[in-house]
């Protein structure tokens, strides 16, 4: 297994590509007085990321690829209540995969805003596309951010410090 | 209380010649491994002793917690009762003649849905998660039956514990085998817990009749389904017996804790750890037990979304219900009774109720039902007012929403928290049947010509 999560992280950049250039095209059509969005990823030791908005308010949160290729098939996410305050490392949801119920904790201080309601429906979206924040993705909640998660968020690791991470957690 | 002897006979059968009854302390959570017993016979309680261990143990210990519960049916994490439980069964069947009924539980690990009594163990590891494995310590479970002399025994693709079936001498071996203990998981930032019930001498009869709802076959639901499997028990008399020989192979797994004391948990210290009263209060609440339930859709007829066919639908009308979290979200009805005829109609009064908190069926008043039927453009339509009962009486029925025994199994959740918070608060350590007949319903076994059922 970690053999195949290496291919797929070694597989993910270009993946990444993808999302970001149809993002940067719907930016380069809209006036030139809106600041683009360029939002920041970064990821927590439990494996969650967080993009956080240019505007440092706002953010979506969701599972690793990592850790959704770990836990196997998913067959249920329970998502965040919506408007709830949550502080980092609470349990917020939870995802349900080969009889396992894996905690999903905030990865910053935050507000829930919005639940991926496709999640329920379709969970399988979270096996293909966790890292995805598009409509369709496997995101799981947006989140209003305030100056304690700010300050949570520095304290994360961005995307290459979380790749050397998982790399010295597999076996 | 005149007989201590017989109410503590199933408690001390035997079990821990070394035992230490204590109660979990902060020095007892820091050891690298630790090994621990319930007294309690309350599945609300040991899950939450369980899930205490679980959130302050020291992050690299490793931890064996063994119980057993009172007649209880424990559904997973994110299962549904509705389709899951025979509801109105589980209401009234009482074990033995006895006032005790089955309890149900939803409990925080994943996996489906399983029914206790006192001849199950419950055995539970909880390990860092970097060491997460699925199948680690069925086998662990699997050696220490071996070690009893069990034989044929093994984990399965499932990762459930099967017992091969038993041929008669001289036949060829088949690959048939019994399920004698499941497994569930559940994990959090740091931690893996890993628990399973075996069925050592429990009583079987009742197993699958509480495992099938008659609404199963009208509900399509979110979340996870049980499998089911042919069962059996292994034949072991005596629980301590198993509990023995698991803590003997958790010690010859984990050579370097040695030694390891086996701290057995009173009921009444258990209760008083404020964390533990948190989780029990949070498993005994109603939010919990059904509104954790994800969204399902209940329709009379077979559905483009739900094909299959049902065993006895209504031939007057045609309704279906959508529920999320046990909130109705929408209930709609087609039916040639209308003025005008064949509409498809909401009936509002059921809207943004919680399922649990619907009145029985007796209770119900029809005038405010009929004044709440409307169709989409908000005009108000005639109905004949047998159709709006048959309607409620359907949907309300004991084979569908089940609201009277719904009612009846809240009812007791809070008789039981009330019950748990006399012993906190320190009253008697009794359980409320030892209370009222002096004696824990299942100590005395009879045989089973004795009853008349």
């Amino acid at each position: 297994m970690a053999s195949i999560a290496r291919c797929l992280r070694a597989a993910r950049p270009s993946a990444f590509a993808a999302v970001r250039s149809s993002v940067s095209r719907t930016v380069a059509a809209r006036p030139f007085s809106v600041t683009a969005s360029n939002e920041i990823r970064k990821y927590t030791k439990e494996h969650e990321w967080i993009d956080l908005a240019a505007d440092k308010k706002t953010g979506v949160i969701g599972i690793s690829e990592y850790a959704a290729k770990a836990l196997g098939d998913l067959v249920y996410v329970e998502l965040p209540e919506e408007g709830r305050t949550v502080n980092k490392g609470d349990a917020i949801g939870a995802v349900e995969s080969v009889k396992s119920a894996a905690d999903i904790n905030a990865p910053v201080s935050c507000k829930i805003t919005q639940i991926n309601l496709v999640l329920e429906e379709k969970p399988g979206n979270l096996n293909q596309v966790p890292e995805d924040d598009s409509h369709g993705g496997g995101w799981i909640a947006k989140v209003q951010v305030d100056e304690q998660g700010l300050q949570d968020f520095e304290a994360l690791m961005d995307s290459e410090q979380y790749n050397e991470f998982t790399a010295t957690e597999e076996h | 209380m005149a007989t201590p002897a017989i109410r503590n006979a199933w408690r001390t059968r035997s079990i821990f010649p070394t035992r230490h009854a204590r109660p979990i302390t902060t020095d007892s959570l820091s050891r690298k491994f630790q090994i621990y017993t319930s007294q309690s016979a309350n599945p609300y309680l040991n899950l939450s002793i369980e899930h205490h261990l679980l959130e302050k143990s020291d992050p690299d210990s490793t931890i064996l917690f063994l119980y057993t519960n009172e007649p209880c049916v424990v559904i997973g994490r994110n299962q549904n009762p509705w389709t899951e439980v025979n509801l109105p069964q589980l209401a009234k069947t009482r074990i033995r003649h006895q006032k005790l009924k089955h309890h149900l539980v939803r409990r925080r690990s994943g996996g489906g849905a399983v029914v206790h009594d006192s001849g199950n163990a419950n055995w539970s590891v909880i390990f860092p998660k970097d060491a997460f494995d699925r199948d680690g310590h069925a086998l662990m479970v699997v050696e220490a039956l071996k070690n009893m002399g069990i034989k044929g025994v093994k984990v399965n693709k499932r990762h459930d514990i099967v017992q091969d079936v038993q041929e008669a001498e001289g036949s060829e071996p088949t690959p048939a085998t019994n399920k004698i203990s499941g497994s569930a998981y559940k994990l959090t930032g740091k931690r893996a817990l890993h628990h399973g019930t075996l069925l050592l001498n429990s009583d079987l009869k009742d197993i699958s009749g509480l495992l099938r709802s008659p609404a199963a076959p009208y509900i399509a639901a979110q979340g996870v389904e049980s499998v089911r499997s042919p069962v059996c028990n292994v034949g072991v008399e005596d629980n301590a017996d198993f509990y023995n020989a698991v803590i003997d192979q958790f010690k010859a797994m984990y050579p370097e804790g040695q030694p390891v004391e086996v701290i057995e948990v009173k009921q009444r210290e258990a209760l008083e750890h404020n964390n533990i009263w948190k989780g029990l209060q949070e498993l005994l609440s109603p939010k919990w037990l059904w509104e954790s339930t994800p969204k399902f859709r209940l329709s009379s007829h077979p559905t483009p979304e739900d094909p299959r066919p049902r065993p006895n639908p209504p031939t007057d009308f045609e309704l279906s219900l959508t529920a999320r979290h046990a909130e109705i979200l929408d209930v709609q009805i087609y039916t040639s009774d209308l003025r005008p005829p064949h509409q498809l109609a909401s009936l509002n009064f059921f809207l943004k109720q919680k399922i649990h908190e619907l009145p029985r069926y007796c209770e119900l008043r029809y005038w405010d039902v009929y004044l709440d039927f409307r169709v989409d453009n908000g005009k108000a339509l005639a109905l004949r007012n047998e159709t709006v009962q048959q309607m409620c009486k359907w949907l309300m029925a004991d084979d569908m929403l089940a609201t009277g025994p719904l009612r009846g199994i809240t009812q007791s959740l809070k008789t039981t928290l009330k019950e748990l918070r006399q012993i906190r608060q320190g009253g008697k350590n009794l359980h409320p049947c030892e209370k009222s007949f002096g004696v824990m319903p299942w100590t005395h076994k009879k045989k089973e010509d004795e009853y008349d059922w």
